[in-house]
């Protein structure tokens, strides 16, 4: 099990739903938690300022509903949808999100480029799939809950995503 | 496809690698922003944002714009005018021109609509009924802009000939546009016509420009065809059905009728038509082509009106003419035009012999069928029952007169 998953199990067993006088700390909570997960989800599918936008976007609308939040049995997996309606804007001038998008130099991601390319050229979904578990040590049902899709889902895309990484890393090697 | 376990140990490492570098990447990103930052989007968010507001404003500009010249020129397309001149039609006798009637029967509108077509001498009614009391077409051809400007003159020096006595002479003016399907109430000018300052084209239509009370106004006439129409141009307050009119055939023909009730004389464009009045016993029926492509005749056949289609005709033609046929009793009668690739234009015209009388009655009826075989047609260019009497020319001097 992966550190993330034992510390949002240990958040959840501590922190009661939130309630309406303590909204902005039940909000801080699930963002100390379960956004974290969605900002990684987020950060693998979009790139990191991309994805650092949609995170904030989502967040801001997770504010504004959050007693409609408050009633979902997956509110994570909710706010990834969310999300993805977020980033129709950003799609509609970037065409297409180019992974890792607008990486500043001085974060230093350029240390395995070979792989970033690769990864780049997933789709989507694969690569989320991949990053995640392979990653970030994600089970697949910590990876289909946030998804909000099924554990098979994963699984194929885990699959699928690692055989075709394998092949483009084996062609530029070649 | 299997992976050895070692390269997937190595592709794991690396994505662990890839996975840390992007998650402190999103993190130094998010710590970089203020929680109101946060709350109300990324600067890259809001810029994106703006720029995407930008552009759908100027979209929907564009796309404004756009449906406005659309619009616009369907508009101008669509331009029909009716002229209408309230009073004058009153005593059709006294003047040469009463009115004009724009029925775009193809798509004749919604019957139940009342279109008053000629303020106080025609309208259709809530119940689907044309009255006509009394109109003529006014072409858009040169003609037809000399007979209109020919008119207005009339009216403008003379308006005591032309004025009813009970209702002012051009006391209203309305123009009517087709938009669409409709007829609709385009302006309408109240006072005396001073002058006629100008006539010109304009969006294909006929515009004239007058004096209304000493102010400029300009009017805008736009094709008057009637299309595919049963009119029935009888004497005044005669009437005909929105109802008949839209269950006539559609093919793509037109005719143009004019009017001059002091003369009696009618100008039908057939084409390839049919069409049946009601005459008097003695009447005279002159046929005389005004249009027929040169090198072409064109047959013109009388026949007693639904009478059998064994039964020989009681007159042909050949345009272009003259003709002139004596019409032996009181009845009905069809003329009909003989097959041609090309339209042509004559005019009919029933007068006692001798004189100059006022049409009884002509229906053109677009749906009779030409059942006389052309084949068994005599063409001879005058037939029986020729009598000399006013010749069209002298039919259409005195029906301005």
């Amino acid at each position: 099990m992966s550190a993330d998953s034992e510390a949002l199990r240990a958040t959840r067993s501590r922190i009661p739903r939130p309630a309406t006088n303590s909204r902005a700390a039940a909000f801080t909570e699930f963002v100390a938690s379960e956004g974290i997960r969605l900002r990684k989800v987020l950060t693998a599918r979009y790139g990191v300022e991309t994805g650092g936008d949609i995170y904030a976007e989502t967040l801001a609308w997770a504010w504004q509903n959050w007693d409609k939040l408050d009633d979902m049995t997956n509110p994570v997996g909710y706010l990834y949808r969310v999300a993805q309606s977020s980033a129709r804007p950003h799609r509609r001038w970037m065409k297409r999100n180019a992974f890792p998008a607008n990486i500043p130099e001085r974060w230093h991601l350029d240390e395995d480029p070979s792989l970033f390319d690769s990864l780049r050229s997933l789709p989507d979904g694969q690569r989320v799939a991949v990053l995640m578990v392979h990653g970030h040590k994600w089970t697949y049902s910590e990876v289909a809950e946030v998804l909000d899709c099924s554990v098979a889902a994963v699984t194929n895309h885990v699959h699928r995503g690692l055989a075709a990484l394998r092949q483009l890393l084996e062609a530029e090697e070649l | 496809m299997s992976t050895p376990p070692d390269s997937l140990d190595s592709l794991e490492a690396r994505l662990a690698r890839v996975a840390q570098s992007l998650d402190g990447a999103a993190e130094q990103y998010a710590h970089k922003r203020s929680p109101s930052t946060v709350a109300a989007g990324s600067p890259r968010a809001t810029r994106i944002r703006r720029m995407t507001g930008i552009a759908s404003i100027a979209g929907i500009a564009a796309a404004v714009l756009l449906v406005g010249s659309i619009v616009r020129d369907q508009r101008r397309k669509d331009d029909a005018g009716v002229v209408a001149m309230s009073g004058v039609g009153a005593n059709p006798s006294t003047f040469p021109f009463v009115g004009q009637l724009t029925i775009p029967v193809e798509n004749h509108g919604t019957p139940s609509q009342m279109y008053t077509f000629i303020d106080g001498t025609a309208k259709v009614d809530a119940t689907e009924r044309i009255t006509i009391e009394s109109a003529i077409d006014v072409d858009i051809d040169q003609d037809g802009i000399q007979e209109l400007a020919l008119l207005m003159q009339r009216w403008a020096d003379t308006p005591e000939q032309a004025a009813p006595s009970d209702a002012p002479y051009g006391s209203t003016v309305a123009i009517y546009k087709r938009v669409g399907s409709s007829l609709k109430l385009h302006t309408s000018m109240e006072g005396s016509v001073d002058r006629i300052d100008g006539l010109g084209t304009r969006s294909g239509g006929l515009v004239i420009a007058r004096q209304v009370e000493g102010k400029p106004t300009v009017a805008a006439i736009s094709e008057s065809i009637i299309r595919d129409a049963v009119l029935d141009w009888a004497a005044p307050n005669r009437t005909l059905t929105v109802s008949e009119l839209s269950t006539l055939d559609k093919s793509p023909r037109e005719i143009r009728f004019r009017l001059r009730t002091t003369s009696g004389l009618i100008i039908a464009d057939l084409g390839k038509r049919a069409g049946w009045f009601r005459a008097e016993a003695g009447q005279m029926l002159h046929i005389d082509a005004t249009s027929v492509p040169t090198g072409t005749t064109r047959t013109v056949t009388i026949r007693r009106r639904g009478a059998p289609a064994e039964d020989a005709p009681l007159a042909t033609a050949a345009l272009p003419g003259p003709m002139q046929f004596s019409l032996p009793t009181d009845d009905e009668y069809e003329v009909l035009v003989g097959e041609g690739d090309s339209r042509v234009t004559f005019e009919l015209a029933i007068d006692q012999p001798g004189t100059v009388s006022t049409v009884t009655t002509a229906l053109y009826a677009p749906t009779v069928p030409a059942s006389v075989p052309l084949a068994e047609i005599p063409t001879p260019s005058i037939v029986s029952g020729a009598s000399t009497i006013s010749s069209p020319d002298s039919l259409a001097d005195s029906s301005v007169g």
